[in-house]
């Protein structure tokens, strides 16, 4: 078990490694100056060459690469480029916001669907099945930035319900959380059904209504428990995924997260911002990945292994 | 209703659809309000729960539903449009849609946070609302007569809000404070005419000798050559005096926790979310300002912030410098009362297309003339909702030097045709504009360009890049031939459009700021004469004269200058624009 614990863990740092480099690659290709961006458009030449000796940038690109895997291993993600703060800092600044997001999107979705699919599961091929199917996939084709400026329209600007945008508690998590929590809802409300049927037609189930236990039980107790492993699977990969920020949700409802950061650092060039939420995302994914790993095996001792 | 429905009909029992035509009933032939009709809905779906507990959900029930939402918020207005939303009272509260950089005055260098520096610093001069310069710190200023002194006489009475008083060494200090390599101020090159500088910043010396602190109210500055703009230098937010000790004990993180001589102080400041600037009880004329404090929120775009601006949350509907969205412009200038709380600024800024006079076909200058001439920049304008005074040359109407006389290029396709022909392209060519992908601006003018242009036979293909990836490439020599631009100036000075953007002794290999890389002997003899006069009628005059020759070359297509809206709330006062600073937050005050 120690072996294998040690063996996954050698893979991650070179999983991360590896998107050190491509990340450094990628954002030294693009044929764009971030001293440039940094001095502003009416700074002359001289000004600009003397601002990039200063920050190092006038070194060759290993000589830049060395020094920041150097810093990395110190713990040290630079410094932006644009608004001097430590990149470590600003990503655990906005880390709660967006994990506060993410936590309350998932209960959310959580919440409508694992009943919708029971409930679709029990009543298959009925009209309420039917009925949570085609809303299901409506939903699932909508473009998150549209859900999110229709329920920004309606429920905070129309009406007052809920707060525009900005952040300043928790009722400023609500509407941005529903809007992911609406679109995910469909795909994971068929992931359950799925799950449902093939668990409801198994013969312990069968066995069990034979017995005459209660109906509920036999739904909630037997068959649940059993066909929601999968989902929690997923459900620990696209945590993951939405911790490395919520990009579409995060910029519409202006909510100071991980994913306006990524987006605002590209748009500025920011290198060693860029760096650093990629790399925080590529952490994130890789960590769900481990710990989903390990549990799926202590759940289910059948799974071996990698 | 039950059209749509189509193949769920079976599931339905005869009571639910007899329940369903009641509806449908009362929709057509009684006119109900929108409240009652939801009544009715809901009073539906209530019955339906209740008497229908053990048979299954019903679909059409969950249509009701939704009909039911939609009704309610369709029912519900934004009523709180004329009420602040505001717990605080004399408080302003405005957005910014990301963090300022910096608050340290070295480093600021954008026009959303040079207001900001304003109210927490204090210099040496200033401008009033018809760009003149006035003492501010400086009770007065006198120029030596060879023009390349300028000595300031300080105000002793203004202290740091830290407690100490300020003096020349203070200002000393600031000046050399940006032109040390370290500080990586982007306004070194605004300071480097001063004797010394150069040294200083490649360390041999360890003082820039230029700046003199006979006595603590005396601060002498002596230039390497005349300089009349120098002056609006000084009144930059660059050389705004900081507390040498502040800047000590802070370091890197002074423009995180700047401390200066302004009317307001830094309270807090979370990044990425909001930032709060407080009245400073210690500032010299405390009893002029009336405001008790900003507060910014950080984060979102612009139609956000019209939205809140709209619920009454934001004072001031956008600070930056699209004031109000594009999407919301007409409706607001249409709405008698928003208009009314319109202010309105031409800028001293232009927006143009720069075509590179040293890459083919636009090295030739009939060609340059032909494109202006068949550019319909009326039509570019009405794209942008007349937010933009036609452009007939390089200044701006509200620059020193603007010259009225100029005729610039009307639009005529037939004569664009006749010059192409003209220049050995009489069947036209194809070429490539470069333009901000994120910029909607850009977008518009790219198309109305790419359409005039077609119609003389020149074939214009858009490549929408990143901001960062257009100046790099636009600055650098030989490789981009068309691009949009845009120019706001740094101080009201005609030498900084045409001493920066093209004077052909500053064109560089990288970085050049004369984008058109446009080199007339003639111009840039004019333009450096112009420079190191000392008397301002003469150089207005030989400035004027240089733009004249600068048109008839036509290295840019003079689209337009743009202008600055703002839309305020009735109960904010004091809002009043000016071509320097268009906000002047420190102004302001709130009255219910």
């Amino acid at each position: 078990m120690l072996s294998r614990i040690l063996r996954r863990l050698g893979w991650a740092a070179v999983v991360l490694w590896g998107t050190t480099v491509i990340t450094f690659l990628i954002v030294h290709a693009v044929p764009a100056d971030p001293v440039r961006v940094y001095a502003g458009a009416n700074a002359d030449a001289e000004t600009i060459e003397r601002i990039r000796s200063e920050l190092g940038f006038d070194n060759p690109l290993a000589v830049q690469y060395g020094r920041y895997v150097g810093n990395l291993l110190r713990g040290d993600l630079g410094t932006s480029l644009v608004t001097g703060e430590r990149v470590l800092d600003a990503i655990l600044i906005r880390f709660p916001v967006t994990f506060s997001l993410a936590l309350t999107a998932v209960c959310l979705w959580m919440l409508m669907s694992v009943p919708l699919g029971v409930l679709t599961a029990k009543y298959r091929g009925r009209a309420i099945d039917r009925t949570v199917l085609i809303v299901s996939l409506v939903a699932i084709s909508l473009p998150v930035f549209w859900l999110a400026r229709m329920l920004q329209y309606y429920l905070a600007y129309r009406t007052g319900v809920f707060p525009v945008g900005g952040f300043a508690g928790w009722t400023h998590i609500i509407l941005p959380a529903a809007t992911l929590a609406l679109v995910i809802t469909g795909y994971y409300a068929r992931l359950v059904h799925t799950n449902m049927v093939e668990v409801l037609n198994a013969d312990y189930v069968r066995v069990a209504r034979a017995k005459g236990i209660p109906e509920y039980v036999v739904l909630f107790k037997h068959g649940l428990r059993n066909a929601v492993i999968p989902v929690i699977t997923i459900l620990g990969l696209d945590m993951a995924a939405l911790m490395g920020g919520v990009v579409f949700t995060e910029n519409v409802f202006a909510l100071p997260g991980l994913g306006v950061l990524a987006l605002q650092s590209v748009f500025n060039l920011d290198v060693p911002m860029i760096m650093g939420v990629v790399l925080f995302s590529a952490a994130m994914v890789v960590c769900a990945n481990i710990v989903v790993d390990f549990v799926y095996m202590w759940i289910d001792p059948r799974v071996e292994g990698v | 209703m039950s059209g749509t429905m189509g193949g769920c009909g079976s599931y339905f029992s005869a009571r639910t659809r007899a329940r369903t035509s009641l509806v449908r009933i009362s929709l057509t032939r009684i006119n109900l309000s929108r409240t009652s009709l939801v009544r009715i809905i809901l009073s539906r779906i209530s019955y339906a729960c209740i008497h229908n507990v053990s048979t299954m959900p019903d679909a059409r029930l969950l249509l009701l539903l939704c009909l039911a939402v939609l009704f309610l918020t369709g029912s519900c207005s934004p009523d709180a449009r004329s009420e602040r939303l505001h717990p605080e009272e004399n408080v302003l509260r405005i957005a910014v849609p990301s963090d300022p950089r910096s608050l340290d005055p070295a480093i600021a260098y954008d026009v959303v946070t040079w207001p900001l520096v304003r109210t927490l610093f204090h210099g040496l001069v200033d401008y009033d609302d018809d760009l003149n310069l006035v003492p501010w710190h400086a009770r007065s200023w006198s120029i030596s007569e060879d023009g390349r002194t300028i000595t300031f006489k300080l105000r002793q009475d203004i202290r740091f809000s830290n407690g100490r008083p300020i003096t020349s060494e203070d200002f000393a200090y600031s000046l050399e404070r940006i032109l040390n390599p370290a500080t990586r101020s982007p306004g070194q090159g605004f300071y480097r005419n001063i004797v010394g500088a150069r040294a200083f910043q490649n360390g041999s010396a360890d003082r820039v000798s230029g700046l003199r602190t006979p006595d603590l109210e005396t601060l002498e500055i002596e230039l390497v050559h005349p300089d009349l703009p120098f002056l609006y230098c000084i009144a930059m937010p660059f050389a705004y005096a900081v507390p040498r000790e502040e800047v000590e004990r802070r370091g890197d993180k002074f423009g995180r926790y700047p401390v200066g001589a302004g009317p307001f102080t830094l309270a807090a400041w979370q990044r990425g979310t909001r930032m709060r600037l407080e009245k400073s009880p210690s500032y010299y004329r405390a009893d002029e300002i009336r405001l008790e404090a900003i507060e910014l929120m950080v984060g979102g775009n612009e139609t956000l912030h019209m939205m809140m601006f709209e619920r009454g949350e934001l004072d001031i509907a956008s600070v930056t410098s699209t004031g109000i969205p594009d999407a919301d412009f007409i409706r607001v200038m249409k709405d008698p009362e928003l208009s009314k709380r319109v202010a309105q600024q031409p800028l001293n800024a232009i927006q143009y297309l720069s075509m590179n006079t040293e890459l083919p076909p636009f090295d030739n200058v009939n060609v340059r003339r032909a494109v202006n001439h068949a550019i319909d920049r009326r039509r570019i304008v009405s794209l942008i909702s007349d937010r933009g005074i036609l452009a007939r040359g390089v200044l701006p109407p509200g620059m020193p030097g603007f010259n009225e006389a100029l005729e610039g290029y009307e639009y005529d396709p037939g004569k664009a045709r006749e010059l192409l022909s003209a220049a050995g392209y009489p069947n036209g060519f194809t070429t490539e504009l470069m333009i901000t992908a994120q910029s909607g601006i850009d977008t518009k003018i790219g198309q109305a360009v790419q359409q005039d242009l077609a119609a003389v036979g020149i074939t214009v293909e858009i490549r929408p890049v990143t901001g960062p990836t257009r100046i790099e490439a636009t600055g650098r020599r030989g490789t981009v031939p068309f691009s949009t631009f845009g120019w706001y100036q740094d101080y009201p000075d005609p030498s900084n459009f045409l001493d920066v953007l093209l004077n052909g002794d500053r064109i560089t290999e990288v970085h050049s700021t004369n984008v058109a890389f446009y080199d007339n002997e003639r111009v840039n003899a004019l333009l450096n004469e112009a420079s190191s006069s000392t008397d301002q009628a003469r150089r207005l005059a030989l400035y004027q004269e240089a733009e004249r020759l600068i048109v008839d070359d036509a290295p840019w297509v003079f689209l337009y200058y743009p202008q600055m809206y703002l839309l305020r709330q009735p109960w904010l006062k004091g809002l009043k624009l000016n071509p320097v600073w268009p906000i002047r937050y420190e102004m302001m005050w709130i009255e219910p």
